[in-house]
């Protein structure tokens, strides 16, 4: 048995925190791969049979590039008004496919903490089926509250936001509900952000830990979240996010119809969200270990 | 100036009476021999004034109606078309799903409206109220109030004008279709009691004449008689007045203020009204565009002007010239949302909606669909509520051709995001994309479309066949159609006969080889019948013949012939999916890139062309310039010899990357 890694280290800063992220994914870097590979099979299997109603549908017409072109509304609605009930079916066996794909985002969460957790060790990726299976009810109990979370959070917004009225009749102008739309949007992607903030915290405290109950990690991460250390590290993430999603979309405006580039470069910004995520979750881990040793 | 208030004596509203009676004639008649464009049977001069504390219209009214036929008219019929909106029992309501419609949750105030006759008199002062009552031609419904009848006591002998007097009282209502206030906007549109149409033995499909005044029903619109119109609006002071015609004054009165108007050669008049209304002023030639909008909305002027001014000259170059001298486009607030996108002469309603991307064309493709409803249905009056499919629909194709060519064809409705989409093609869209679209035919009357389907075929529909109808003459004979029809019928009622008259007398001119008894076999398919049109490439198959070979040139040797000699036979399948045929085309496509046109009439439920020759046909196209807009699916529209598969690839992986990042997003969960 691998023990986890006992390592002694203070951080002054959070950038040093983001780092040490960084560093644990390099060290770890066979699991994006992993990461990668399950996402793309699981979605290859969903989009089969829509990719085989559309080949039987044009692969033997003109519109066989026009189907990977530019945006073609008449062959869009064409499809969807003389196939709909096929596209519907493709479509719902897709969507059908989202319960299991966030059990495995909640598995291989727990897989990562367990890699995360042996940093600076280096440890086989047999740690992460490990760590996949401890973690596992746990984090999809707090991924229920995160969810809870969200969900309290959007109806609060709409309930804010339809105060007063939705009724366009009873409106003088609908400028009044659409700077109340951007603000309420303002309130929620603040309120997200803290929360992802919490449900960060609350992974690290439940991996130090090692508590059956979550209730006593998710109490100390609520109180936790509003540290200016915590904040900190949740806009460096965030910012870097951000950062790369901007350069991408720059990438992918630049490289217009090339659809291949374009098909490239969107697999690679994939495995970065996948690598941030990991980051994420190690650089919490990080300031939380360097909590409980301080 | 005269104000109608009760307080008023008798010998006041008589000298008013003389007055207006003066005004009108003297203009209906000064004009006439002018530039009269259009038969003036029903000349209105009207004082109203609103009562923006208890939402009332006091009215009174002279009409000048000029007996259209040889007949000896004893009676007159009114439409009443607020009475639609007085309960939820008048036919308007019951047609629709008014708990749908409106909200039923109570109001503060009561939104329902009336209208009613306090008084009428003809000429010679005898009273005709307590004759008259309120008939229902339609539906017998007894709870319907929008037709009022109104004996004559001096009959109307043929051809000859008679006056008419009548006092008035219209509650508004709180906005519904089309019409009503809300808060401190009016729009007052079907507001005052209008004569109906008596229609002539010989206009139309009367064999004898007789009156046409249908009940408000609640899909149909409007059918009037043209006229002028001396409109004076009475209205708080601080409050702006938006009208059909020409303003022709304004009288401060105290706390009020009267607006006159005079619109000429009108089928209708129209007014809004509002404290808040800003104008945006602009002209095209001699007309004077205004644009009437609340502050917020105010940018969207220039995006109206735009659009109205190329439409403008677009029409006038593919019809004919826009004869008025205003133009005004009103934006109702977001309150007012029911009487948006409507037209009426030389008065149109806009709809736009503060902070959408400029990339959805809504306020554009309004403006432009409103303004072509000045020539079908304004001057070229047909019956929107018989025939609304002549109106609608002929509106929606050129609102198709205007925008598309304005902006293009593949953004002109909308282009936000990476997700655009033309106004030909969204017209299409939305007619195979709705599940009524087969419910009744073309020709029926707006009340007869119980299964629903009232818009997909009356406005897409007809705009698919016109489009389609284009492609068969070609666009050169399609344009002499439209402005010859638009020539000979302006400023009169045509119907469906007259359309189709102008259409075969023009493809048998233009296109006898094609067509030589014209086009009738279309309109019986399009017009009357309600079956879709698909055609398919069903197969393409090319294989070599092996050539001649056994005992050829003597009997003494097997042998094969020169390869030369061997040849290909191609065999392309094509069907007709649906019950509708139309002459269709087929572009073969051979191995080296050069193409053929083949031809086929389309009846039969299918045909196989077999091309015999040295190459193979590589691809195989029905209608490869997309003239038969009616198709409902182009995907099978053609066939290539070999299966293409790179495109698939492209768009799976494609597929593959974006459903990644949209499953990524669920990482926010955990």
């Amino acid at each position: 048995m691998i023990e986890q890694a006992t390592y002694n280290k203070t951080y002054t800063s959070t950038l040093q925190l983001y780092r040490e992220g960084w560093n644990c994914l390099i060290l770890n870097w066979r699991v994006l791969f992993l990461l990668h590979g399950l996402s793309f099979l699981m979605v290859f299997i969903a989009l089969g049979p829509l990719s085989n109603l559309l080949k039987k549908v044009v692969e033997k017409t003109n519109y066989h590039e026009a189907i990977a072109g530019p945006f073609d509304y008449t062959l869009l609605m064409d499809i969807i008004n003389n196939h709909g009930e096929a596209l519907k079916l493709n479509l719902t066996l897709l969507l059908s496919f989202v319960i299991p794909f966030f059990l495995w985002l909640v598995f291989s969460s727990g897989g990562m903490m367990q890699l995360i957790k042996h940093y600076p060790r280096k440890v086989p990726l047999t740690e992460f089926w490990k760590g996949g299976a401890e973690y596992s009810f746990r984090f999809l109990r707090l991924g229920s509250y995160t969810l809870s979370a969200l969900l309290i959070l959007c109806a609060a917004g709409f309930v804010l936001f339809s105060a007063g009225g939705l009724s366009p009749f009873e409106l003088e102008s609908e400028s009044i509900l659409i700077t109340k739309f951007w603000i309420l949007l303002a309130a929620i992607g603040l309120g997200a952000f803290l929360i992802s903030i919490f449900k960060e915290i609350a992974k690290a405290k439940i991996a130090s830990n090692q508590d059956t109950l979550i209730t006593k990690a998710n109490l100390a991460a609520a109180a936790a979240t509003f540290s200016t250390r915590a904040i900190g590290l949740g806009l460096v993430n965030l910012l870097v996010l951000i950062g790369c999603t901007l350069l991408y979309l720059l990438i992918k405006k630049l490289i217009g119809h090339w659809l291949i580039v374009a098909i490239i470069i969107g697999q690679v910004f994939l495995i970065l969200r996948m690598a941030l995520r990991f980051i994420m979750q190690a650089s919490f881990y990080f300031q939380e270990r360097a909590n409980v040793q301080a | 100036m005269y104000s109608f208030y009760p307080t008023y004596s008798r010998t006041h509203q008589l000298l008013y009476s003389t007055i207006v009676l003066l005004c009108i004639s003297c203009s209906y008649n000064s004009a006439i021999g002018q530039n009269v464009l259009s038969p003036r049977v029903a000349n209105y001069a009207m004082d109203v004034t609103l009562d923006v504390n208890k939402k009332l219209l006091e009215g009174r009214t002279q009409l000048i109606w000029q007996n259209p036929s040889d007949d000896t008219i004893d009676h007159l019929q009114f439409h009443l078309y607020y009475n639609a909106f007085k309960n939820t029992k008048s036919t308007f309501l019951k047609e629709r799903d008014f708990n749908s419609f409106l909200s039923l949750e109570e109001d503060d105030e009561c939104r329902w409206g009336w209208s009613k006759m306090t008084a009428i008199t003809d000429e010679a002062g005898n009273s005709l109220l307590d004759n008259s009552h309120y008939i229902q031609p339609d539906d017998a419904n007894p709870e319907d109030r929008t037709v009022l009848k109104v004996p004559l006591v001096k009959t109307a002998g043929p051809k000859e004008k008679i006056i008419i007097n009548f006092s008035w009282t219209a509650k508004i209502p709180k906005t519904m279709a089309r019409t009503g206030y809300n808060k401190e906007f009016y729009f007052l549109a079907q507001w005052f009691p209008k004569v109906g149409v008596y229609e002539p033995a010989g206009m139309r499909y009367q064999k004898e004449g007789a009156w046409n005044c249908h009940q408000y029903h609640s899909s149909g619109e409007y059918y009037s008689d043209f006229g002028l119109y001396d409109v004076r609006i009475t209205v708080p002071d601080n409050y702006v007045v938006a009208a059909s015609g020409q303003l022709k004054g304004q009288e401060k009165k105290g706390e009020n203020k009267t607006w006159q108007f005079i619109a000429e050669d009108v089928i209708d008049f129209t007014w809004s009204t509002s404290p808040h209304y800003e104008i945006v002023e602009d002209q095209y030639k001699d007309t004077e565009i205004k644009v009437y909008a609340y502050p917020d909305k105010k940018h969207f002027a220039t995006r109206y002007l735009n659009t109205i001014k190329y439409c403008m000259a677009y029409l006038e170059e593919y019809l004919g010239v826009y004869p008025y001298s205003t133009l005004s486009i009103v934006d109702p607030p977001i309150h007012g949302l029911f009487t948006g996108g409507m037209e009426y002469p030389t008065l149109i309603t806009a709809l736009s909606f503060n902070s959408f991307p400029a990339g959805f064309k809504t306020p554009e493709t309004l403006v432009v669909h409103e303004f072509i409803h000045q020539y079908f249905m304004q001057m070229v009056a047909t019956h929107e509520v018989e025939e609304p499919w002549m109106d609608e629909g002929f509106t929606t194709y050129y609102e198709s051709r205007i925008l598309d060519s304005y902006m293009s064809d593949s953004t002109s409705t909308i282009e936000v995001l990476g997700f655009n989409a033309g106004n030909k093609e969204w017209n299409r869209a939305e007619f195979f994309g709705s599940a009524t679209n087969q419910a009744h035919p073309n020709s029926v009357k707006s009340w007869e479309f119980t299964e629903g389907g009232y818009g997909p075929i009356s406005y897409n529909k007809t705009a698919l066949w016109l489009q389609t109808l284009e492609g068969l003459i070609g666009t050169a004979t399609m344009d002499e159609i439209m402005k010859t029809y638009f020539q000979t019928w302006k400023f009169n009622h045509p119907c469906r006969e007259d359309f189709i008259a102008i259409v075969n007398e023009l493809v048998i001119k233009n296109q006898a080889d094609k067509y030589p008894d014209g086009m009738d076999w279309y309109f019986e398919q399009v017009l009357f019948g309600t079956d879709l049109c698909d055609y398919a490439v069903t197969s393409l198959e090319s294989r070599t013949k092996a050539a001649h070979r056994g005992y050829l040139s003597s009997e003494e040797h097997c042998e094969i012939a020169d390869a030369a000699e061997d040849f290909i036979i191609n065999e392309v399948k094509v069907c007709r999916e649906e019950g509708m045929y139309l002459p269709v085309e087929l572009q073969l496509t051979y191995e080296d890139n050069t193409t053929e046109t083949q031809y086929w009439d389309g009846k039969d439920n299918c045909k196989t062309f077999t091309i015999v020759g040295p190459q193979k046909v590589i691809a195989a196209e029905i209608d490869p310039d997309r003239k038969i807009f009616l198709d409902k699916n182009f995907l099978n529209n053609s066939m290539l010899l070999e299966k293409k598969s790179g495109g698939i690839r492209a768009l799976f992986g494609r597929l593959i990357t974006s459903a990644q990042h949209s499953l990524e997003l669920l990482s926010v969960l955990i």
